[in-house]
Parts: structure tokens; sequence; C-alpha cells
């Protein structure tokens, strides 16, 4: 129970920096999504379970931030109970590097995406290059290059 | 029971996800529904409000920046309006020229000059022309406005012309009253730039102000019908002959930037004969 107050209140402070901070770092119309990250983040320490949850929440928070409604649920439920079907042994040893902390964050948000790009293939017809080059792979990359700038002024404490 | 719990804990976290996922499919589908617009209207108003406040913070920060690129935008807009308003000025002339009678313009060919320098404060003020002899321009040419008469060619270089203006006190004006056409001689007296002196007009002459002053032709250097300027003051001097004449001159020398040289050549024949009438 305790665990998942903190849960919540990583979700409503990540939201916040997602919300007032991220979506303005525009980069040819990728955004890094911190939000994906918490749900990695906890799904690797914690399981498919956990990831699945924290997952769709943090779904139901960018879907209100951008008026998506579904989106990123699905989504952000799919990656984070994929990426926790492997979650770490050690995790208290989890994303201590930023060098690995980018590599898991490009990896879960290359995976995201391309539930993403799916999605909305399905939904509306867009330039396949750009959905790619920018979107799918750009943001991906975006998204890790923040985690990586982030972590090496902050990394998680051992005891969280 | 106990197979069915078994089956229960095995396949949990695959329902559920099922679950999760279709119920984003259903939202994802239902999107343009009218369940969603409360729950839509909520969430866009929410985040907006957040933003704005967020907004506002930020905004502060960009005061600095903003204060700075304002003065640089307030610099040039002043630029651009101190440009507009000599344009307007200049247009405001140039309209006026354009409509101005034009019979002086043609009757002789009219070289348009751009005034490079003029003198202020002397007794001797002169100009400088942007034209030449390779316009065409020779010693004695008029130059006029529209308005009236400025002075005449002195010297007449290549490029450039010297200019003899009538606020200079060498210079004389063979000139005519209009309305009574009675001649006399209009000089500047050295004294006040806004007066020109109109002389040897008898007393009898019955002068008003506002009387029009025009070049007579009866000299060799200008033509005749020019405006030199209109009376402002007369005063009869008892036991004198010629009455005092002030004259308010037609062309504004402050104000004045271009004007035309008239290629005006005096007949030859008139040049040839009119020394031999002098001779004593």
């Amino acid at each position: 129970m305790t665990r998942w107050l903190g849960y919540i209140a990583l979700l409503g402070a990540v939201g916040l920096l997602q919300l007032l901070l991220l979506e303005r770092l525009v980069l040819w119309g990728a955004v890094p999504d911190g939000l994906l990250m918490l749900t990695a983040w906890v799904a690797l320490r914690r399981g498919r379970r956990e990831g699945m949850w924290i997952g769709f929440i943090a779904g139901v928070l960018l879907d209100a931030m951008r008026d998506s409604w579904g989106v990123q649920m699905f989504t952000k439920t799919l990656t984070g109970f994929l990426v926790g079907l492997y979650p770490v042994e050690d995790r208290h040893s989890l994303l201590h590097r930023p060098g690995e902390a980018a590599v898991v964050a490009f990896l879960s948000a290359l995976l995201h995406n391309t539930f993403w790009a799916v999605l909305v293939l399905l939904g509306q017809p867009v330039h396949l290059g750009r959905l790619i080059g920018f979107l799918w792979l750009g943001g991906a990359v975006y998204t890790a290059l923040v985690v990586w700038i982030g972590f090496l002024f902050w990394r998680p404490s051992r005891g969280t | 029971m106990a197979t069915l719990w078994h089956f229960w804990g095995r396949l949990r976290d695959y329902l559920t996800l099922a679950l999760l996922l279709g119920l984003s499919m259903v939202l994802l589908l239902r999107y343009q529904g009218e369940e969603l617009r409360l729950l839509r209207l909520l969430a866009l108003s929410a985040t907006a409000w957040m933003q704005d406040q967020t907004e506002q913070v930020l905004s502060l920060f960009r005061l600095a920046r903003e204060n700075e690129r304002l003065r640089e935008e307030n610099l040039r807009l002043s630029a651009e309006l101190n440009k507009l308003r000599t344009a307007e000025v200049l247009y405001q002339r140039l309209e006026g020229w354009w409509k101005a009678p034009d019979s002086l313009f043609r009757a002789w060919p009219a070289v348009p000059v751009r005034l490079v320098s003029k003198d202020l404060t002397g007794l001797q003020n002169r100009l400088v022309l942007s034209a030449g002899r390779s316009e065409g321009i020779e010693p004695g040419m008029p130059v006029v406005t529209p308005e009236g008469l400025v002075g005449k060619v002195l010297v007449a270089g290549s490029r450039y012309s010297l200019v003899q203006g009538y606020l200079n006190t060498d210079w004389r004006v063979s000139a005519l009253l209009v309305r009574q056409r009675v001649a006399g001689i209009v000089r500047w007296d050295g004294k006040s730039p806004n007066r020109l002196l109109l002389e040897y007009v008898p007393t009898g002459v019955l002068i008003q102000v506002g009387d029009s002053v025009v070049t007579s032709g009866y000299s060799l250097d200008y033509p005749p019908g020019i405006l030199i300027g209109r009376v402002r003051a007369v005063r009869v001097d008892p036991g004198k002959p010629f009455s005092y004449v002030e004259l308010e001159p037609a062309v504004n020398w402050w104000t004045l930037e271009a004007a035309f040289v008239l290629r005006f050549r005096p007949d030859s024949e008139r040049v040839a004969l009119e020394p031999i009438g002098r001779r004593p």
C-alpha cells in the first residue's frame, strides 16, 4: 500500500514535469516521454503487473494532457507489461549508470513508439518517412538522450 | 474450485492486461462520442489552467529579453517613422510641383537638380547643384522651382554647378509688378533672409500688400514671368521719388532641396544689339 502511494506521488510529480517542461521540448515533432520512463523503471524493478498498472495510469495522464484518449493508455499499458516480463534481478543496482539508463530508455521508447506508430497508421493517413524518422526512431533517441542528460545530474538512490 | 483458482492465478495478469487494453480501445474508438465529452472538457480545463500558471511564471524570466527586443523594435520603428516623415514632406513638395503651372518648363528645357550644399549665413550665399556641363548647364542659366526664382548659375563644372541665389547682396534682377505693369530692380540688402527689396518704383504707383512681382525679361539674365515674390510692406517717404517696397521671396531658401535649371539662352541678336545701345 505504501509503495502504491509512492507510485501515485511519483506519477503526479512526473506528470507535472511532463506537462510543464517536457511537453515544451518539442524537436521536429518529437517530445521526451517522462511518464514512459517511469513506467519502464517500475516494470523493470517490479515486473509486469505493476508495470502494466503504472503504464495504464501514466497513459491516462498523458491522454488527458494531449486529449488523445485511449492511445497512450493502450501503448503504455502494453509497454509496461512487456518490459515487466524481463525484470532485473538486482533491482537496487538498476539504472545507476547514465549509459545503461539511456540504452534501456531507448529500447523501451522504441517498443512503445512501435505500438503507437501502428495505432497512428491504422487511424489516419500520415507521411511514413516522417513517422518513422522523426517520431518513431527520433522520439526514442530523444527520450534516451534526455534520460542520459538527466542521469548525469541525478541518479536514483539505492534505497528507492 | 482449486483448479479454477489456480487457473485465475496463472492468467490473472493476462486477463487484466486484456481488460485494460480493451478499455483503452473502447476509449480510442469512442473518442468523438458524447460519453467522453465531459471527461475531455475537464482534462483540457485542468491542463490549460496549469500551463497558463506556468506560462505566467516563465514570462517573468522572459521579461528582460522581451524588454531588450522591444527597445530594439522601438529604435527600428523610430528610424522608420523618421524616414516616413521625410518622405511625406518630400511627397507633399513634389505633389505641389506636379500641380504647378508648367509654362516655364514648356518654353525652355529644364534640368532637374538636387542641392548638394547651400550657404545660409553669409552675405554672398551660394548653392551647389548636383549637375553641370555634362547635363547641358551653362553659366548664366536661371535656377527656378515651380514656386519661383532661386537665382542663376555662376560657374558650371562638369558635374556640379555654383549658383548665385537671391540671398546674395551682389544679386540684382529686373522685375515687374504684375498688376501695375511697372518695372523695378529687386535685390537683397543682406539683413533679413525673408525680405527682398523692390527699388526704383515711383511713389505715384499704387502698390498693395500681396501684389506679385515677376522677372520682367528686360535684362538678358532671366526670361519674363518667373515669380520673385509678393509685396509684404510699402512705404512712401516724403520727399523721395521712389517707394520703399518689401517683398517676401516666393522660394523658401531654408527648405530648398531641389530645383530646375532652365536651359534659357537670350536671343543672339538681342545679345549682339544691347551692348551697342549702352555705348557712350
